[in-house]
Protein backbone atom coordinates (compact mmCIF):
# COMPACT_ATOMS: atom_id res chain seq x y z
CA UNK A 1 0.00 0.00 0.00
CA UNK A 2 2.63 2.18 1.00
CA UNK A 3 4.53 1.31 -2.52
CA UNK A 4 1.56 2.56 -4.37
CA UNK A 5 1.24 5.70 -2.22
CA UNK A 6 4.95 6.42 -3.82
CA UNK A 7 4.21 5.72 -7.11
CA UNK A 8 1.10 8.06 -7.32
CA UNK A 9 2.89 10.95 -6.02
CA UNK A 10 5.09 10.79 -8.90
CA UNK A 11 5.06 14.11 -10.89
CA UNK A 12 4.30 14.33 -14.43
CA UNK A 13 7.00 15.92 -15.94
CA UNK A 14 6.90 14.06 -19.55
CA UNK A 15 3.59 14.93 -19.86
CA UNK A 16 4.20 18.57 -19.40
CA UNK A 17 7.31 18.51 -21.70
CA UNK A 18 5.47 16.81 -24.15
CA UNK A 19 2.99 19.04 -24.07
CA UNK A 20 5.23 22.18 -24.46
CA UNK A 21 7.08 21.11 -27.33
CA UNK A 22 3.90 20.06 -29.29
CA UNK A 23 2.54 23.82 -28.53
CA UNK A 24 5.91 25.24 -29.65
CA UNK A 25 5.62 23.12 -33.26
CA UNK A 26 2.00 24.07 -33.05
CA UNK A 27 2.86 27.72 -32.81
CA UNK A 28 5.91 28.08 -35.46
CA UNK A 29 3.45 25.58 -38.04
CA UNK A 30 0.60 27.92 -37.99
CA UNK A 31 2.73 31.11 -38.58
CA UNK A 32 4.54 29.50 -41.13
CA UNK A 33 1.22 28.47 -42.67
CA UNK A 34 -0.36 31.56 -42.20
CA UNK A 35 2.69 33.38 -43.81
CA UNK A 36 2.51 31.02 -46.77
CA UNK A 37 -1.18 31.57 -47.36
CA UNK A 38 -1.19 35.33 -47.24
CA UNK A 39 1.62 34.89 -49.75
CA UNK A 40 -0.14 32.78 -51.98
CA UNK A 41 -3.33 35.54 -51.51
CA UNK A 42 -0.99 38.79 -52.18
CA UNK A 43 0.66 36.85 -55.31
CA UNK A 44 -2.73 35.73 -56.69
CA UNK A 45 -4.34 39.19 -56.22
CA UNK A 46 -1.00 41.03 -57.50
CA UNK A 47 -1.31 38.52 -60.53
CA UNK A 48 -4.79 39.35 -61.29
CA UNK A 49 -4.29 42.87 -60.68
CA UNK A 50 -1.20 43.23 -63.42
CA UNK A 51 -3.87 40.64 -65.53
CA UNK A 52 -6.73 43.15 -65.46
CA UNK A 53 -3.75 46.07 -66.40
CA UNK A 54 -3.18 44.25 -70.11
CA UNK A 55 -7.07 43.62 -70.55
CA UNK A 56 -7.36 47.41 -70.08
CA UNK A 57 -4.70 48.26 -72.82
CA UNK A 58 -6.73 45.88 -75.13
CA UNK A 59 -9.82 47.47 -74.31
CA UNK A 60 -8.04 50.75 -75.54
CA UNK A 61 -6.34 48.65 -78.24
CA UNK A 62 -9.43 47.80 -79.52
CA UNK A 63 -10.95 51.28 -79.25
CA UNK A 64 -8.13 53.07 -81.43
CA UNK A 65 -8.88 50.37 -84.24
CA UNK A 66 -12.58 51.03 -83.96
CA UNK A 67 -11.84 55.04 -84.38
CA UNK A 68 -9.12 54.19 -87.06
CA UNK A 69 -12.02 52.31 -88.39
CA UNK A 70 -14.88 55.29 -88.09
CA UNK A 71 -13.78 58.25 -86.06
CA UNK A 72 -17.15 58.95 -85.19
CA UNK A 73 -17.33 55.60 -83.19
CA UNK A 74 -18.51 56.16 -79.67
CA UNK A 75 -18.89 52.52 -78.33
CA UNK A 76 -16.65 49.20 -78.23
CA UNK A 77 -18.79 46.05 -77.07
CA UNK A 78 -17.69 44.83 -73.87
CA UNK A 79 -15.22 41.62 -74.75
CA UNK A 80 -14.37 38.50 -72.32
CA UNK A 81 -10.87 37.93 -72.65
CA UNK A 82 -9.15 35.12 -70.58
CA UNK A 83 -10.34 34.93 -66.75
CA UNK A 84 -11.84 38.69 -67.24
CA UNK A 85 -12.66 41.02 -69.74
CA UNK A 86 -12.77 44.65 -70.89
CA UNK A 87 -15.12 47.65 -72.02
CA UNK A 88 -14.03 51.02 -73.39
CA UNK A 89 -15.68 53.99 -73.87
CA UNK A 90 -15.00 56.53 -76.44
CA UNK A 91 -15.54 60.42 -75.62
CA UNK A 92 -15.76 63.24 -77.95
CA UNK A 93 -13.96 66.24 -77.15
CA UNK A 94 -14.45 69.63 -77.88
CA UNK A 95 -10.76 70.39 -79.49
CA UNK A 96 -11.97 66.89 -81.70
CA UNK A 97 -9.41 64.75 -79.39
CA UNK A 98 -10.88 61.33 -78.41
CA UNK A 99 -10.90 60.34 -75.04
CA UNK A 100 -11.22 56.71 -74.46
CA UNK A 101 -11.80 55.41 -70.65
CA UNK A 102 -10.54 51.57 -71.17
CA UNK A 103 -11.12 49.04 -67.84
CA UNK A 104 -10.12 45.88 -67.41
CA UNK A 105 -11.74 43.71 -64.82
CA UNK A 106 -11.57 40.44 -63.19
CA UNK A 107 -13.90 38.13 -62.87
CA UNK A 108 -15.84 39.32 -66.57
CA UNK A 109 -19.34 38.88 -64.41
CA UNK A 110 -19.77 41.64 -61.41
CA UNK A 111 -18.70 41.27 -58.60
CA UNK A 112 -15.30 42.29 -59.73
CA UNK A 113 -12.64 41.07 -57.61
CA UNK A 114 -10.12 43.80 -59.06
CA UNK A 115 -10.25 46.52 -61.86
CA UNK A 116 -7.99 48.90 -63.79
CA UNK A 117 -8.58 52.18 -65.62
CA UNK A 118 -6.55 53.86 -68.25
CA UNK A 119 -7.43 56.58 -69.76
CA UNK A 120 -5.65 57.56 -73.37
CA UNK A 121 -6.22 60.22 -75.60
CA UNK A 122 -6.84 59.88 -79.60
CA UNK A 123 -6.38 61.98 -82.09
CA UNK A 124 -6.51 62.28 -86.12
CA UNK A 125 -5.38 64.92 -87.50
CA UNK A 126 -6.99 66.35 -90.60
CA UNK A 127 -3.50 66.61 -92.44
CA UNK A 128 0.08 66.15 -91.54
CA UNK A 129 1.78 69.45 -90.20
CA UNK A 130 2.92 72.50 -91.92
CA UNK A 131 6.71 71.31 -93.54
CA UNK A 132 6.25 67.77 -92.77
CA UNK A 133 7.03 67.48 -96.36
CA UNK A 134 9.80 70.09 -96.42
CA UNK A 135 12.83 68.61 -94.26
CA UNK A 136 15.66 66.50 -94.69
CA UNK A 137 15.43 64.82 -91.54
CA UNK A 138 12.19 65.10 -89.74
CA UNK A 139 12.43 63.78 -85.95
CA UNK A 140 9.97 63.27 -83.30
CA UNK A 141 12.58 62.60 -81.31
CA UNK A 142 16.26 63.75 -80.55
CA UNK A 143 18.79 64.22 -82.84
CA UNK A 144 21.82 62.64 -81.98
CA UNK A 145 24.92 63.10 -84.45
CA UNK A 146 28.15 61.50 -83.72
CA UNK A 147 31.26 63.13 -85.25
CA UNK A 148 31.64 65.55 -88.28
CA UNK A 149 31.99 62.96 -91.39
CA UNK A 150 28.07 63.03 -91.85
CA UNK A 151 26.28 65.77 -94.48
CA UNK A 152 22.63 66.95 -94.02
CA UNK A 153 21.56 68.91 -97.23
CA UNK A 154 18.09 70.19 -96.59
CA UNK A 155 16.25 71.20 -93.50
CA UNK A 156 16.29 69.40 -89.94
CA UNK A 157 13.40 69.51 -87.36
CA UNK A 158 13.55 68.28 -83.87
CA UNK A 159 10.80 67.82 -81.68
CA UNK A 160 13.34 66.72 -78.53
CA UNK A 161 17.34 67.57 -78.62
CA UNK A 162 19.78 67.86 -81.20
CA UNK A 163 23.44 67.22 -80.78
CA UNK A 164 25.87 70.85 -81.05
CA UNK A 165 27.66 69.90 -84.06
CA UNK A 166 25.35 70.81 -86.83
CA UNK A 167 28.20 72.38 -88.25
CA UNK A 168 27.30 70.14 -91.30
CA UNK A 169 23.29 70.72 -91.60
CA UNK A 170 23.15 72.93 -94.44
CA UNK A 171 19.39 74.12 -94.34
CA UNK A 172 17.62 75.64 -91.49
CA UNK A 173 17.50 73.43 -88.29
CA UNK A 174 13.82 73.76 -86.23
CA UNK A 175 13.21 73.18 -82.46
CA UNK A 176 9.00 71.99 -83.20
CA UNK A 177 7.92 69.99 -79.68
CA UNK A 178 4.59 70.09 -81.21
CA UNK A 179 5.66 67.40 -84.43
CA UNK A 180 5.83 64.55 -81.44
CA UNK A 181 4.38 62.23 -81.60
CA UNK A 182 5.21 62.11 -84.89
CA UNK A 183 2.23 62.29 -87.83
CA UNK A 184 0.80 58.97 -88.00
CA UNK A 185 -0.07 57.90 -92.18
CA UNK A 186 -2.52 55.31 -92.86
CA UNK A 187 -0.33 52.45 -92.92
CA UNK A 188 -3.94 50.48 -94.20
CA UNK A 189 -3.44 52.76 -97.24
CA UNK A 190 0.19 52.16 -98.09
CA UNK A 191 -0.08 48.43 -97.19
CA UNK A 192 -2.27 48.61 -99.92
CA UNK A 193 -0.47 50.97 -102.38
CA UNK A 194 2.49 48.32 -101.63
CA UNK A 195 0.65 45.04 -102.27
CA UNK A 196 -0.86 46.49 -105.35
CA UNK A 197 3.16 47.45 -106.71
CA UNK A 198 4.18 44.21 -105.19
CA UNK A 199 6.40 45.77 -103.05
CA UNK A 200 4.87 44.86 -99.95
CA UNK A 201 7.60 42.98 -97.37
CA UNK A 202 6.01 40.73 -94.30
CA UNK A 203 7.77 39.75 -91.43
CA UNK A 204 9.11 36.78 -93.18
CA UNK A 205 10.64 39.20 -96.26
CA UNK A 206 12.69 41.83 -95.27
CA UNK A 207 15.78 42.03 -97.18
CA UNK A 208 14.42 42.65 -99.88
CA UNK A 209 14.35 42.28 -102.88
CA UNK A 210 13.39 46.21 -103.19
CA UNK A 211 13.38 48.36 -106.02
CA UNK A 212 16.05 50.00 -107.19
CA UNK A 213 14.55 53.21 -108.65
CA UNK A 214 12.34 55.66 -107.07
CA UNK A 215 9.64 55.79 -109.38
CA UNK A 216 7.19 53.12 -109.80
CA UNK A 217 5.56 54.97 -112.71
CA UNK A 218 8.02 58.39 -113.24
CA UNK A 219 5.10 59.47 -116.34
CA UNK A 220 2.36 59.38 -113.76
CA UNK A 221 4.54 60.45 -110.86
CA UNK A 222 3.80 57.35 -109.11
CA UNK A 223 6.68 56.32 -106.41
CA UNK A 224 7.45 52.84 -105.40
CA UNK A 225 5.79 52.55 -102.10
CA UNK A 226 7.97 49.71 -99.85
CA UNK A 227 5.88 48.99 -96.75
CA UNK A 228 7.97 46.15 -94.19
CA UNK A 229 6.55 44.83 -91.49
CA UNK A 230 9.56 45.18 -89.59
CA UNK A 231 12.57 46.73 -89.47
CA UNK A 232 14.65 47.69 -92.40
CA UNK A 233 18.02 46.60 -92.96
CA UNK A 234 20.04 47.56 -95.61
CA UNK A 235 23.10 45.98 -95.04
CA UNK A 236 24.64 44.28 -98.20
CA UNK A 237 22.50 46.59 -100.05
CA UNK A 238 23.78 49.01 -102.73
CA UNK A 239 20.99 50.46 -104.25
CA UNK A 240 17.55 50.72 -103.62
CA UNK A 241 15.02 53.31 -104.22
CA UNK A 242 11.22 53.90 -103.24
CA UNK A 243 9.34 55.83 -100.51
CA UNK A 244 10.08 53.40 -97.49
CA UNK A 245 7.86 52.99 -94.57
CA UNK A 246 8.56 50.65 -91.78
CA UNK A 247 6.68 48.88 -89.36
CA UNK A 248 3.26 47.76 -88.46
CA UNK A 249 1.23 48.51 -85.91
CA UNK A 250 3.99 48.27 -83.81
CA UNK A 251 7.33 50.29 -83.07
CA UNK A 252 10.41 49.11 -84.99
CA UNK A 253 13.48 50.72 -85.82
CA UNK A 254 15.00 51.49 -89.10
CA UNK A 255 18.51 50.14 -89.05
CA UNK A 256 21.57 51.50 -91.66
CA UNK A 257 24.90 50.25 -92.32
CA UNK A 258 27.26 49.72 -95.03
CA UNK A 259 27.56 51.33 -98.42
CA UNK A 260 24.36 51.95 -99.23
CA UNK A 261 22.37 54.45 -101.90
CA UNK A 262 19.08 55.19 -101.34
CA UNK A 263 16.63 57.15 -104.13
CA UNK A 264 14.20 58.11 -101.92
CA UNK A 265 12.39 58.55 -98.29
CA UNK A 266 11.96 56.69 -95.66
CA UNK A 267 9.02 56.58 -92.78
CA UNK A 268 9.45 55.20 -89.40
CA UNK A 269 7.65 55.33 -86.23
CA UNK A 270 10.75 54.10 -84.20
CA UNK A 271 14.02 55.04 -84.28
CA UNK A 272 15.99 55.97 -87.41
CA UNK A 273 20.21 54.84 -86.58
CA UNK A 274 22.34 54.88 -89.44
CA UNK A 275 25.56 53.18 -88.78
CA UNK A 276 28.01 54.33 -90.97
CA UNK A 277 31.16 53.50 -90.03
CA UNK A 278 33.93 53.87 -92.62
CA UNK A 279 31.48 53.68 -95.11
CA UNK A 280 28.82 55.50 -97.37
CA UNK A 281 25.34 56.08 -96.82
CA UNK A 282 23.27 58.34 -99.25
CA UNK A 283 19.76 59.15 -98.58
CA UNK A 284 18.42 61.16 -101.59
CA UNK A 285 14.96 62.12 -100.26
CA UNK A 286 14.81 62.44 -96.79
CA UNK A 287 13.91 60.94 -93.21
CA UNK A 288 10.79 60.76 -90.67
CA UNK A 289 12.14 59.78 -87.56
CA UNK A 290 8.97 58.52 -84.85
CA UNK A 291 11.17 58.74 -81.75
CA UNK A 292 14.81 59.80 -82.82
CA UNK A 293 17.80 59.67 -84.99
CA UNK A 294 21.14 59.20 -84.91
CA UNK A 295 23.78 59.64 -87.57
CA UNK A 296 27.28 57.90 -87.07
CA UNK A 297 29.90 58.00 -89.47
CA UNK A 298 29.66 58.99 -92.79
CA UNK A 299 26.28 59.74 -93.20
CA UNK A 300 24.28 61.43 -96.15
CA UNK A 301 20.42 62.98 -96.55
CA UNK A 302 20.12 65.24 -99.38
CA UNK A 303 16.39 66.65 -99.45
CA UNK A 304 14.99 65.77 -103.02
CA UNK A 305 11.38 67.94 -103.62
CA UNK A 306 10.31 65.81 -106.63
CA UNK A 307 10.40 62.62 -104.57
CA UNK A 308 8.34 64.35 -101.33
CA UNK A 309 6.16 65.63 -103.64
CA UNK A 310 5.51 62.07 -105.46
CA UNK A 311 4.89 60.96 -101.91
CA UNK A 312 2.47 64.22 -100.74
CA UNK A 313 1.12 63.45 -104.03
CA UNK A 314 -0.32 60.14 -102.84
CA UNK A 315 -2.82 61.85 -100.84
CA UNK A 316 -2.33 59.30 -97.79
CA UNK A 317 -4.44 60.58 -95.16
CA UNK A 318 -3.44 60.65 -91.41
CA UNK A 319 -4.14 57.66 -89.10
CA UNK A 320 -6.07 58.14 -85.56
CA UNK A 321 -2.80 57.96 -82.96
CA UNK A 322 -2.21 58.01 -79.16
CA UNK A 323 -1.02 61.51 -77.92
CA UNK A 324 -1.69 61.09 -74.03
CA UNK A 325 -1.84 57.44 -71.93
CA UNK A 326 -2.79 58.13 -68.10
CA UNK A 327 -3.07 55.25 -65.64
CA UNK A 328 -5.79 56.70 -63.62
CA UNK A 329 -5.04 54.92 -60.16
CA UNK A 330 -2.18 56.35 -58.86
CA UNK A 331 -0.02 53.94 -57.26
CA UNK A 332 0.73 56.10 -54.32
CA UNK B 1 15.97 -3.51 -7.07
CA UNK B 2 19.70 -3.37 -8.02
CA UNK B 3 21.31 -0.03 -9.61
CA UNK B 4 22.32 0.57 -13.16
CA UNK B 5 25.91 -0.47 -13.87
CA UNK B 6 28.34 1.83 -14.91
CA UNK B 7 28.60 0.80 -18.68
CA UNK B 8 25.01 0.71 -19.36
CA UNK B 9 24.83 4.92 -18.27
CA UNK B 10 27.44 5.42 -20.43
CA UNK B 11 25.79 3.38 -22.82
CA UNK B 12 22.25 5.84 -22.11
CA UNK B 13 24.52 8.77 -22.32
CA UNK B 14 25.71 7.87 -25.74
CA UNK B 15 22.41 6.78 -27.10
CA UNK B 16 20.97 9.99 -25.51
CA UNK B 17 23.92 12.17 -26.81
CA UNK B 18 23.37 10.81 -30.51
CA UNK B 19 19.71 11.72 -30.52
CA UNK B 20 20.15 15.21 -28.96
CA UNK B 21 22.58 15.89 -31.79
CA UNK B 22 20.85 14.65 -34.51
CA UNK B 23 17.77 17.14 -32.97
CA UNK B 24 20.58 19.85 -32.86
CA UNK B 25 21.60 19.87 -35.97
CA UNK B 26 17.96 19.55 -37.64
CA UNK B 27 16.96 22.73 -35.48
CA UNK B 28 19.76 24.39 -37.05
CA UNK B 29 19.23 23.79 -40.37
CA UNK B 30 16.11 24.03 -40.33
CA UNK B 31 16.78 27.56 -38.08
CA UNK B 32 19.30 28.86 -40.98
CA UNK B 33 16.76 27.69 -44.13
CA UNK B 34 14.04 29.56 -42.03
CA UNK B 35 16.18 32.80 -41.56
CA UNK B 36 16.82 33.04 -45.26
CA UNK B 37 13.63 32.29 -46.56
CA UNK B 38 12.15 34.98 -44.37
CA UNK B 39 15.16 37.51 -45.29
CA UNK B 40 14.79 36.82 -49.01
CA UNK B 41 10.79 36.52 -49.04
CA UNK B 42 11.63 40.14 -47.70
CA UNK B 43 14.01 41.16 -50.13
CA UNK B 44 11.58 40.07 -53.07
CA UNK B 45 8.78 42.31 -51.04
CA UNK B 46 10.85 44.98 -51.36
CA UNK B 47 11.92 45.08 -54.81
CA UNK B 48 8.18 44.26 -55.79
CA UNK B 49 7.03 47.55 -53.89
CA UNK B 50 9.37 49.60 -56.06
CA UNK B 51 9.08 48.21 -59.13
CA UNK B 52 5.34 48.03 -59.31
CA UNK B 53 5.25 51.69 -58.40
CA UNK B 54 8.21 52.59 -60.67
CA UNK B 55 6.99 50.91 -63.37
CA UNK B 56 3.08 52.20 -63.13
CA UNK B 57 4.64 55.50 -63.13
CA UNK B 58 7.48 55.67 -65.48
CA UNK B 59 4.74 53.77 -67.83
CA UNK B 60 3.35 57.35 -68.40
CA UNK B 61 6.29 59.32 -69.47
CA UNK B 62 7.98 59.01 -73.01
CA UNK B 63 11.69 58.97 -74.35
CA UNK B 64 11.72 62.71 -74.88
CA UNK B 65 10.04 63.23 -71.48
CA UNK B 66 12.86 61.21 -69.73
CA UNK B 67 16.13 61.84 -68.82
CA UNK B 68 18.34 59.20 -66.69
CA UNK B 69 21.07 60.93 -64.85
CA UNK B 70 24.15 59.92 -62.66
CA UNK B 71 25.29 56.78 -64.43
CA UNK B 72 22.22 55.34 -64.91
CA UNK B 73 21.12 55.93 -60.93
CA UNK B 74 18.45 58.21 -60.95
CA UNK B 75 15.25 58.73 -63.28
CA UNK B 76 13.59 62.30 -64.33
CA UNK B 77 10.38 61.89 -65.74
CA UNK B 78 7.24 63.73 -66.56
CA UNK B 79 3.62 62.42 -66.88
CA UNK B 80 0.32 63.56 -68.40
CA UNK B 81 -0.59 64.12 -64.84
CA UNK B 82 2.44 65.20 -63.31
CA UNK B 83 2.79 68.81 -63.99
CA UNK B 84 6.29 69.02 -62.11
CA UNK B 85 9.23 66.75 -62.44
CA UNK B 86 8.95 62.83 -60.67
CA UNK B 87 12.30 61.23 -59.65
CA UNK B 88 13.36 58.25 -58.45
CA UNK B 89 16.79 57.49 -56.92
CA UNK B 90 18.25 54.55 -54.04
CA UNK B 91 19.61 57.08 -51.07
CA UNK B 92 20.75 55.38 -48.13
CA UNK B 93 19.73 52.00 -49.05
CA UNK B 94 16.09 53.25 -49.69
CA UNK B 95 14.02 53.44 -52.98
CA UNK B 96 13.30 57.33 -52.79
CA UNK B 97 9.91 58.42 -55.15
CA UNK B 98 11.01 62.59 -55.16
CA UNK B 99 7.53 64.35 -56.25
CA UNK B 100 6.79 67.59 -56.13
CA UNK B 101 10.93 69.05 -55.66
CA UNK B 102 11.58 68.46 -52.39
CA UNK B 103 9.14 66.18 -51.02
CA UNK B 104 10.16 62.48 -50.81
CA UNK B 105 8.66 59.47 -49.86
CA UNK B 106 10.17 55.96 -49.17
CA UNK B 107 9.65 52.88 -51.70
CA UNK B 108 11.51 50.09 -50.57
CA UNK B 109 14.10 49.57 -47.90
CA UNK B 110 17.43 47.64 -48.56
CA UNK B 111 17.97 48.64 -52.20
CA UNK B 112 21.46 48.31 -52.80
CA UNK B 113 22.06 49.31 -56.59
CA UNK B 114 19.16 50.80 -58.93
CA UNK B 115 20.02 51.01 -62.98
CA UNK B 116 17.88 53.17 -65.77
CA UNK B 117 18.27 52.50 -69.60
CA UNK B 118 16.59 54.54 -71.70
CA UNK B 119 15.99 54.00 -75.18
CA UNK B 120 13.59 55.24 -78.29
CA UNK B 121 10.86 52.74 -77.33
CA UNK B 122 11.66 51.42 -73.83
CA UNK B 123 12.78 51.69 -70.25
CA UNK B 124 14.90 49.33 -68.54
CA UNK B 125 15.13 49.19 -64.98
CA UNK B 126 17.30 46.49 -63.25
CA UNK B 127 17.20 46.91 -58.75
CA UNK B 128 19.60 44.97 -56.39
CA UNK B 129 18.39 44.58 -53.00
CA UNK B 130 20.42 43.32 -50.00
CA UNK B 131 20.91 42.94 -46.70
CA UNK B 132 22.23 40.77 -43.85
CA UNK B 133 19.77 38.71 -41.53
CA UNK B 134 19.45 38.03 -37.94
CA UNK B 135 21.92 35.04 -38.39
CA UNK B 136 24.19 36.93 -40.10
CA UNK B 137 23.47 35.38 -43.87
CA UNK B 138 23.92 37.62 -46.39
CA UNK B 139 21.36 37.96 -49.32
CA UNK B 140 21.05 39.54 -52.02
CA UNK B 141 18.88 39.79 -55.25
CA UNK B 142 18.06 41.42 -58.58
CA UNK B 143 15.12 41.81 -60.13
CA UNK B 144 14.92 43.76 -64.06
CA UNK B 145 11.89 45.05 -65.93
CA UNK B 146 10.84 46.80 -69.26
CA UNK B 147 8.47 49.26 -69.74
CA UNK B 148 7.71 50.53 -72.81
CA UNK B 149 7.18 54.21 -73.10
CA UNK B 150 3.63 55.08 -73.38
CA UNK B 151 3.88 58.84 -74.32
Amino acid sequence: MEELKQDMNKKGSALVMCFMVITVFSIMSAAMFSSSVSENVFTKRYSEFTQAFWLAEAGANKALNELRISYATTTVADTAMGAGGYSASITNNADGTRTVTATGFIPYLAPFRVQRVIQVIMNKLPMVPPNFYNSALYSAGNVNIDGNAYDIDGNVIYAGTISSNTGNINGTITHDPTVTPLASLSFNQLRDISKGQDNYHDSSQLNGPFPSTFWYDESAGIPNVVFLEGNLDLNGKTLVGGFFVVGGEVIYDAVLSGNVAVKGCIYTRGNFTINGGGNALNIEGGVWAGTGATLHGHAKIDYHSTYMQAIQNLGIDTDVQTVSWLDTQNPY
Amino acid sequence: MRAFTIIELIVAVLIFSLILGGIIGIVLVADKSWDSTLGMLGLVQEIRLGMDGMTREARQSGFSQATVIIGGERLDFFTPSSGSVVSYYVQSNQLIREYPAGTTKVLANHISQISFVSTASMLQIQITASKTTIGNRALSISSAQQVKWRN
